[in-house]
């Protein structure tokens, strides 16, 4: 009796304890708790240019803690996506910048600021005791190849320019129902050859008119922001091969382009064959028209795309598939099995003649505390100690986590620090967009070949 | 005094020469001189130019795909601006007869232009949608095929430039109507004494009076057409495979767009601003003809 009465006691301590110790790791500590002066910079303003973005969306609202903490002001700008690329390009050219801190894309929009000089190094201000607690910001919580997209002029070892605030990895979504329905059980399909045959015949005409209704997929297909999540697919298929890190898989380490390469050649086909299942009009697809299309119940499957956009599939303001959704990561090619990530960060122009505040802004907009908060909204964040966090996991729809936790293991961030590579890119969708059209994989992928190798011949890095 | 009443007449223009020399000269200029310098932020020239003489210019000459968007943007113009006038035309003269509710008629004719030609290709985007659109939709409850309008290389052309039609065929229906008012009605009234009706009334005296006005409205839809831009990066970005991809669109994307190629961006610019004037002059010489026949 005394024994099992001490077993139940100490059961009920170790469960206590356990609780407690729990409770600790839910908890960040937050801003409040960091010993700088966050007072430093009162009575100043700044204003931050945002994309119009679930982060966005979800920090907003917490603005007031942050102006109330240090008494700055802060003026938030958004911009629709395709508005904000030049306008964070103007802007930080100008000798007055018109803000002091700017969502900042990992790859090419960060490279052409950095090449301008228009960005401020970040380390100083991250190894600053005045500026930065250091113990408790836990710069070393990012996710490194989140990082890297920030890091210039080498992804491995240059200075950051940029804090990673919202990542995205490429991963697959799907209807559960609908697999379910039709028999096929997704734990059977482990190969992309498996997955495909599964999506050809999910192109379901459910009210036996002689038209489709439910396309098989859904596919980006409209214009060059495809890249990231075409990497993807391209990583995919690459496999564990080694690669150069600044110029992703698509040139060798003396700049010859490698898109006649078997496995860049199986990407693309793959590509054009998922364009090819997807609702007509989809060479004008962009993320929104495919989320549309997934979230309206007329696609089964979403291929290769973001993983927040898992935050507008199971909102019920603006998806008819709630608590439908299965989330998957890319499936394996014969290579081996990889996708890519993309992230956004928070960057402060060079010009800025609010640095200090602009810094203290970020460094609160991206602590352990606020990304917690922010993340069980967008479920992207970029830090490993939200990833494991009790609170975080219960607010993850389900399956999610573990498809994010699988890709990101294998993710490979989405950088091409090209001359001209945006010029490339572009020949790229016009490969695509012939696949889908009917040529030949290989046809498409000779002219982009060649196209490729002109324009690195020019930019004076292929002899 | 007329040395005095110049000078009184130069300080009443002087506001307007400082206005139109801040916001067109200048910037003409500064694109004709940028044209001349290598000058792509993408290589970290933001602030460093480099003088390149007609380097962007020989580099554009020999661009496929430059040429291939000033085909297709002729294309588009040609499509659009028939179809524009030959309904606009057909418009204004139901329009100028007395029928009872013409105000309905020409409020909606109208109605359009007032509509901005991003939110008018994002609507259009919407409607257009194969899957999601109501046009197809509609189709289909009439059991009509519902074709896939934007993303058929061969289709998407002329489904932009029904779009543009309409848009701005009450640009056209407006001209027309100002000029068939001002028409004398006796003429009619002789003509028809003679025994001309019809066709005939029209082809001998309804056209050659409103000459000035057709040649009028059909310049203004050249050039605007010519400039299409919004509903291609609205609706297609330029696809599939580049068919819809206008002269404005190719700058765009050299420019600021993507590619941040400003020198090469704005070459592109002048040379399809003289591409523009050359074909205004094929218009401004009848028209000149005809004022002072």
């Amino acid at each position: 009796m005394k024994m099992r009465r001490f077993l139940s006691v100490a059961t009920v301590a170790l469960t206590l304890s356990l609780l407690v110790a729990n409770g600790v790791a839910a908890a960040p500590l937050p801003p409040s708790k960091a010993k700088i002066n966050w007072r430093q910079f009162e009575g100043q303003s700044i204003t931050v240019l945002m994309v119009a973005h679930p982060w966005q969306k979800a920090v907003e609202p917490l603005i007031p803690q942050f102006e109330k903490l240090t008494g700055i002001k802060v003026n938030v700008v958004v911009q629709a996506e395709d508005l904000f690329w030049d306008r964070s390009q103007l802007g930080m050219s100008s000798p007055n910048p018109p803000f002091d801190v700017t969502y900042l894309a990992m790859g090419i929009n960060g490279l052409t600021a950095y090449k301008n000089g228009w960005l401020e190094p970040l380390d100083e201000y991250l190894n600053n005791p005045k500026l930065t607690d250091k113990n408790w910001f836990e710069f070393d919580d990012f996710f490194p190849a989140d990082v890297a997209g920030f890091r210039m002029p080498k992804p491995d070892q240059g200075k950051v320019y940029g804090i990673p605030m919202a990542g995205e990895v490429y991963l697959n979504f799907y209807r559960k129902d609908l697999f379910k329905q039709h028999g096929i059980d997704v734990r059977k399909l482990k190969t992309m050859d498996d997955w495909l045959k599964a999506v050809k015949s999910l192109n379901l005409d459910t009210n036996k008119d002689g038209k489709t209704d439910i396309y098989g997929a859904t596919i980006r297909g409209a214009n060059a922001g495809i890249i990231d999540e075409l990497n993807a697919m391209v990583a995919d298929y690459w496999g564990d091969a080694p690669y150069q890190t600044d110029r992703f898989v698509y040139f060798d380490e003396n700049w010859r382009p490698r898109f006649t390469d078997p496995r860049i050649v199986a990407a693309f086909a793959t590509w054009g064959e998922l364009m090819k299942n997807s609702a007509p009009g989809v060479t004008s697809f962009d993320w929104y028209e495919c989320t549309t299309q997934f979230a309206q119940g007329r696609a089964a499957t979403y291929w290769a795309d973001a993983s927040l956009f898992a935050s507008i599939f199971e909102d019920p303001k603006q998806s008819a598939v709630v608590g439908k959704v299965g989330y998957a990561p890319l499936p394996a090619t014969k290579n081996g099995h990889n996708t890519a990530l993309f992230t956004w960060g928070l960057a402060i122009p060079a010009r800025s003649k609010h640095k200090g505040p602009a810094w203290l802004f970020i460094q609160w907009a991206t602590s352990q505390a606020i990304d917690l908060e922010v993340s069980q909204k967008t479920f992207a964040s970029p830090r490993k100690s939200t990833w494991d966090n009790p609170t975080f996991k219960k607010a993850l729809p389900e399956g999610l986590g573990e498809a994010v936790a699988a890709s990101l293991a294998v993710a490979r961030p989405s950088i091409m620090y090209v001359d001209a590579a945006d010029k490339v890119i572009l020949r790229m969708l016009d490969a695509l967009h012939a696949i889908a059209l009917g040529t030949p994989a290989e046809k498409a992928m000779q002219k982009l070949q060649d196209e490729a190798t002109q324009i690195v011949k020019e930019a004076g890095l292929y002899k | 005094m007329p040395r005095q009443r110049a000078i009184t007449a130069y300080g009443y223009l002087l506001p307007s020469i400082a206005v139109l020399g801040a916001v067109v000269l200048y910037p003409v200029l500064f694109g004709l001189y940028a044209s001349f310098h290598d000058w792509n932020w993408a290589l970290g020239q933001a602030e460093g130019w480099k003088w390149t003489g007609l380097g962007n210019y020989l580099t554009l000459l020999r661009d496929g795909y430059f040429w291939h968007s000033v085909g297709v943007t002729l294309y588009f113009t040609v499509v659009a601006v028939a179809v524009e006038f030959i309904l606009g035309f057909a418009i204004a003269l139901l329009l100028a007869q007395d029928i009872k509710g013409a105000w309905f008629f020409r409020a909606a004719t109208v109605f359009p232009l007032m509509v901005s030609d991003i939110v008018a290709a994002l609507l259009w985007g919407m409607i257009l949608n194969p899957s999601l659109g109501i046009l197809n939709y509609g189709l289909s409850v009439l059991h009509l095929p519902g074709p896939d309008w934007v993303g058929n290389p061969q289709l998407v052309v002329p489904t932009l430039a029904a779009v543009d039609a309409w848009w701005q065929t009450g640009n056209i229906v407006l001209i027309l109507l100002a000029g068939l008012s001002g028409i004398p009605k006796d003429r009619f009234e002789m003509a028809s004494i003679d025994g001309a009706h019809g066709w005939r009334m029209l082809w001998h005296i309804t056209i050659p009076s409103l000459m000035p006005f057709i040649l009028v409205a059909l310049v203004f839809r050249t050039i605007d057409c010519l400039r299409v831009f919004a509903l291609a990066w609205g609706i297609t970005s330029g696809g599939p495979l580049r068919a819809s991809e206008f002269s404005q669109l190719f700058i765009y994307t050299q420019g600021f767009g993507r590619l941040f190629n400003m020198g090469y961006a704005a070459a592109a610019s002048v040379v399809f601003a003289l591409i523009v004037g050359v074909v205004v002059i094929f218009y401004v010489g009848p028209m000149q003809r005809r004022l002072s026949a």
